[in-house]
């Protein structure tokens, strides 16, 4: 069973948490406090052809300290882990809320959360940071010399791999110790275009960003895909130009997991709802006076929230306030019937309790409500595969891996690309196509699925790097999916667009 | 720690290059009229390179004794140990061949605290009050950051550099949410930042778009505000290096060799960077902690002399460090952290003024790369979309997806106004840049957004 770091638990955190709590409680209008103590460990390899090109890891670690103040949030944050730099920084925190009381016209108030005192460990089997750099880097140059055998005049190989320790204390009570592993590997080979731009056209492995340990990227089967992708590839370049046009698409859960995210999962996000980042990360169109009765996609559309996915990126035993994981509905049957909550959240929208999607992705950041683990769940009645989803197109194309997407503000118009395309041809695969790209509205896309595939066709997919909030943070996702069938999607051509 | 303890602690701990960092920031958030988030963060942090014989390991992390940047320097070391040889290895900088010190900030390290918010508490609370009166909603951030850096090698070079940098943006929106528009601005201090002129300038585009105007997907002349022409220039600037022109991997990949020298733009434009520009100083010296095609760790010290990136529509250089340049013939082109379009005398007012049709284009927004051969981005329109016709405004547009690349852009450019110190909507002010607002014939608008 994985333990605590060492490292993590070698730092003063009673010392500085007590400090916290003493300073809090001498700090006169004090409705909530909590302090969040992060040490991460976060470690890039870059391998290029043969070369390593850098090797680098940063430990962070700090702490923040949050207050409600007479009614308004004060934050503030520091890397000087001393009991007196706890004391400046509770001072800190007091005299922002001070500060920016005259600008406030709601009181903060919070949804309520009994008390934890745990400690959570996200297990993995192999922790990236105890196998040696020169594993690491052999096994990773190993692949890109593949590639070059294969044909590729152009390899690279990123792994970025993380750890995050959290201790959390708030004035409520709860003391939690936390600890998860995850990294993403990302192998990419390149050809020159032939056939188009005359420059070097790449394609990406079919590797994700996973909650695990080491042991993911070793059991993947890099030294095998490696000559693999150099074919899809070499196919891709030779392959025609998609004719722009209506398809019908099958979406692989390699791609969809990102259609997913920026359309459904960020628009179901309360905040962004009630404006919170409206004037950077944008709002939503899914209004909460909409809940229960907007008709999001198909009936066939059933998605949920989530942070207990074995795995998931967002998967935590408790979030950045303290609120333990939890699943619920988002879409059922089509229809929004839920939103993603922090405790503030939760208070404003009249719910007794937050589903846990506070999170900050740094000592120095307030938690800020964000995405958990959000997932379209197979088809329930039926283990419907991917080959029986392409019997019923006549004329179609099938897209997988995520490349280029864009979407906007209310999360209605957007457009993504792909790694492959294939050719739907009555009902089988017949070739690649290049240079495509879907474009849509959100609930006409949704509300033209036919079909999602069954429980033996769904795959975890996600990213490390969803943006949001100002200052802007990072968080990693986990996105859960089936192929799915829709009808009549709008398809570009990629390369026409770009014609002047 | 001081930060030139923290450097001398590294050193003697067996890093080759130390880059110690002290940042401060404060920062508040605005929701429907009314103040929603606040931080004040302080770090102290290390960044250490370990060099043997020409393997290289990079660690950093936050600090606050000298046991830990003991600890760090151990891990850089270690990290050395178990690499291979870099490519771009070469024999670290001396003071002689290093950029010189100097410190562009007198005084004391700048900080930022919480009351240097205090000078626009008092005019951002006025916004929000006439926001209310006006049956508006008015959102936006504010923030305020000071870093100070110190650089130190085992071959004598001892640096130090700071930049400070604040910013103010705002949204103003109906009561309805129907109608919205955004304005930014960006300056060394939040206390040179105007909230009152940025609330007016957002009243009197709003009162723009009482009359809305429905238009369809297509090619349109557009004059592309200064914040919308800084996110394109910016994209533009991230492709230019040598290593991916001679790759054939980017725009800059020519059938011959890399584009130097090729007149890409309209003859107008021009492009350049000084770490120096009083509005926008930036260290000048490179500060590297993982080799890039941006930079390497072996060229920290390195001096950062202006660069004029574009001249006359010619592009005239390339990023590009030292062992690329000695390995390809390039010459050495460091990285700058600015970027300034040059402009002219001709205010926005007066390219309005002067329009027969044309949309006006405020901010642009989720930008992506389509096909880096092209530099193919797609893109959307956001808080501000404004129908020109026969030199006035006459309504509010519907937002639109872009599919454009800043290379056509600037070769369709046929006017340019006044230079300025713009916010990108995407980057905010991670990096400093000027940009004027710019006439672009043929814009290609793929699609309609529905967003507001």
């Amino acid at each position: 069973m994985t333990e605590i770091d060492p490292g993590f638990q070698r730092l003063p955190l009673e010392r500085l948490t007590d400090a916290a709590l003493d300073s809090i409680s001498k700090t006169e209008g004090v409705g909530y406090g909590d302090i969040r103590i992060h040490r991460d460990r976060i470690q890039g390899i870059h391998v290029r052809e043969h070369d390593l090109i850098s090797l680098s890891e940063s430990e962070p670690q700090g702490f923040g300290v949050r207050l409600v103040v007479d009614g308004s949030w004060g934050f503030a944050a520091s890397s000087d882990m001393t009991v007196e730099g706890v004391a400046r920084a509770v001072a800190a925190a007091a005299e922002m809320a001070r500060l920016l009381r005259p600008l406030l016209e709601e009181r903060v108030e919070l949804a309520a959360e009994p008390a934890h005192q745990e400690t959570w460990i996200g297990e993995v089997e192999i922790n990236p940071f105890d196998v040696p750099a020169e594993r690491k880097v052999e096994f990773m140059l190993d692949a890109t010399a593949r590639c070059l055998t294969a044909g590729a005049k152009f390899a690279e190989f990123y792994c970025l791999q993380a750890q995050e320790n959290r201790y959390f204390v708030s004035t409520e009570g709860s003391r939690i110790t936390q600890q998860r592993v995850r990294l993403h590997p990302v192998l990419q080979a390149g050809l020159v275009d032939e056939h188009g731009s005359g420059l070097i056209e790449t394609m990406r492995s079919t590797a994700r960003p996973v909650g695990r340990g080491w042991e993911y990227v070793e059991a993947h089967g890099f030294p095998a895909e490696a000559a693999e992708m150099v074919g899809w590839l070499e196919e891709k370049l030779a392959s025609p130009s998609v004719t722009p046009g209506p398809y019908d698409l099958v979406i692989d859960p390699s791609n969809l997991w990102l259609t997913l995210h920026e359309s459904v999962a960020h628009g179901t996000e309360l905040d962004r709802a009630l404006g919170y980042e409206a004037n950077y990360a944008g709002t939503t169109f899914a209004t909460p006076d909409q809940i229960g009765t907007l008709r999001y996609g198909s009936p066939r559309m059933h998605v949920t929230g989530d942070r207990l996915e074995p795995s998931g990126l967002a998967t935590v035993g408790f979030d950045d306030e303290g609120v333990a994981a939890q699943r619920w509905d988002i879409i059922k049957d089509g229809i929004l019937v839920g939103y993603q909550l922090n405790r503030q959240m939760a208070h404003k929208f009249h719910l007794p309790r937050s589903n846990g999607c506070a999170y900050s992705d740094s000592w120095s950041h307030l938690p800020l409500q964000r995405m958990p683990n959000v997932s379209l769940q197979p088809d329930p009645d039926r283990d419907t595969t991917l080959e029986e989803l392409f019997s019923g197109v006549e004329e179609g194309i099938y897209i997988l891996g995520d490349k280029s997407w864009s979407i906007d503000q209310q999360r209605y118009n957007f457009q993504f690309t792909g790694q492959r395309f294939y050719r739907i041809h009555k009902g089988q695969l017949a070739g690649q196509l290049r240079d495509v790209a879907y474009q849509s509205r959100t609930p006409d896309f949704w509300g033209r699925l036919e079909a999602v595939g069954g429980p033996s066709a769904w795959q975890l997919h996600g990213a490390f790097n969803c943006g949001k909030g100002e200052p802007g943070q990072v968080a990693p996702v986990s996105h859960g999916c089936a192929p799915a069938l829709f009808r009549r999607i709008s398809v570009l051509n990629a390369r026409q667009e770009g014609k002047e | 720690m001081k930060l030139e303890e923290i450097v001398e602690e590294g050193l003697r701990e067996g890093a080759a290059v130390v880059l110690g960092e002290r940042s401060t920031s404060v920062s508040f958030r605005l929701a429907n009229n009314t103040v929603t988030t606040n931080g004040r963060e302080e770090s102290t942090s290390v960044g250490m390179v370990a060099l043997e014989q020409g393997r290289v390991g990079v660690q950093s992390g936050d600090v606050t004794d000298s046991a830990r940047v003991a600890e760090l320097a151990r891990s850089a070391r270690a990290r050395a140990e178990q690499s291979p040889e870099a490519p771009d290895a070469m024999a670290l900088l001396t003071p002689s061949e290093s950029a010189s010190s100097y410190s562009q900030i007198p005084g004391p390290a700048p900080e930022a605290l919480p009351r240097d918010l205090e000078p626009i508490l008092d005019s951002v609370r006025d916004v929000l009050e006439q926001s209310r009166e006006a049956g508006l909603r008015c959102f936006g951030f504010a923030s305020a950051d000071a870093v100070q850096e110190e650089l130190g090698t085992t071959t004598g070079v001892r640096l130090e550099g700071r930049r400070q940098s604040a910013s103010l943006a705002l949204t103003l929106k109906t009561q309805d949410l129907r109608r919205s528009v955004w304005a930014g601005a960006t300056a060394r201090r939040l206390a040179d930042l105007d909230p009152g002129a940025l609330y007016r300038g957002l009243s009197r585009r709003l009162s723009w778009t009482e009359k809305s105007v429905a238009l369809p997907a297509g090619h349109y002349q557009v004059l592309l505000e200064p914040s919308a022409t800084s996110d394109l220039i910016v994209r533009l600037m991230w492709e230019m290096h040598a290593r991916g022109a001679d790759e054939g991997r980017t725009v800059f990949s020519g059938k011959s060799g890399p584009r130097v020298g090729e007149a890409m733009y309209a003859p107008e434009v021009s492009l350049e960077s000084d770490p120096l520009d009083p509005q926008m100083l930036v260290p000048n010296f490179v500060r590297c902690l993982g080799s890039s095609e941006y930079g390497s760790v072996f060229d920290n010290g390195l001096p950062v002399p202006a660069a004029v990136w574009v001249e006359g529509g010619v592009q005239q250089e390339l990023i590009c460090p030292r062992s690329w340049a000695r390995d390809h013939g390039h010459p050495v082109r460091p990285d700058v952290d600015n970027l300034a379009m040059r402009g002219t005398d001709t205010s926005l007012d007066q390219m309005i003024a002067s329009t027969d049709r044309a949309l006006l284009v405020t901010s642009l927004w989720y930008i992506r790369d389509l096909d880096p051969a092209t530099l193919l981005l797609t893109g959307l329109t956001r808080d501000g979309v404004f129908l020109i016709e026969h030199g006035e405004v006459v309504g509010g547009v519907n937002n639109f997806r872009f599919n454009e690349s800043p290379v056509g852009v600037l070769k369709r450019t046929v006017e340019i106004g006044k230079t300025e110190l713009a916010l990108s909507r995407e980057i905010g002010d991670a990096v400093f840049i000027k940009a004027p607002p710019i006439r672009v014939e043929n814009f290609f608008m793929s699609s309609v957004s529905d967003a507001i």
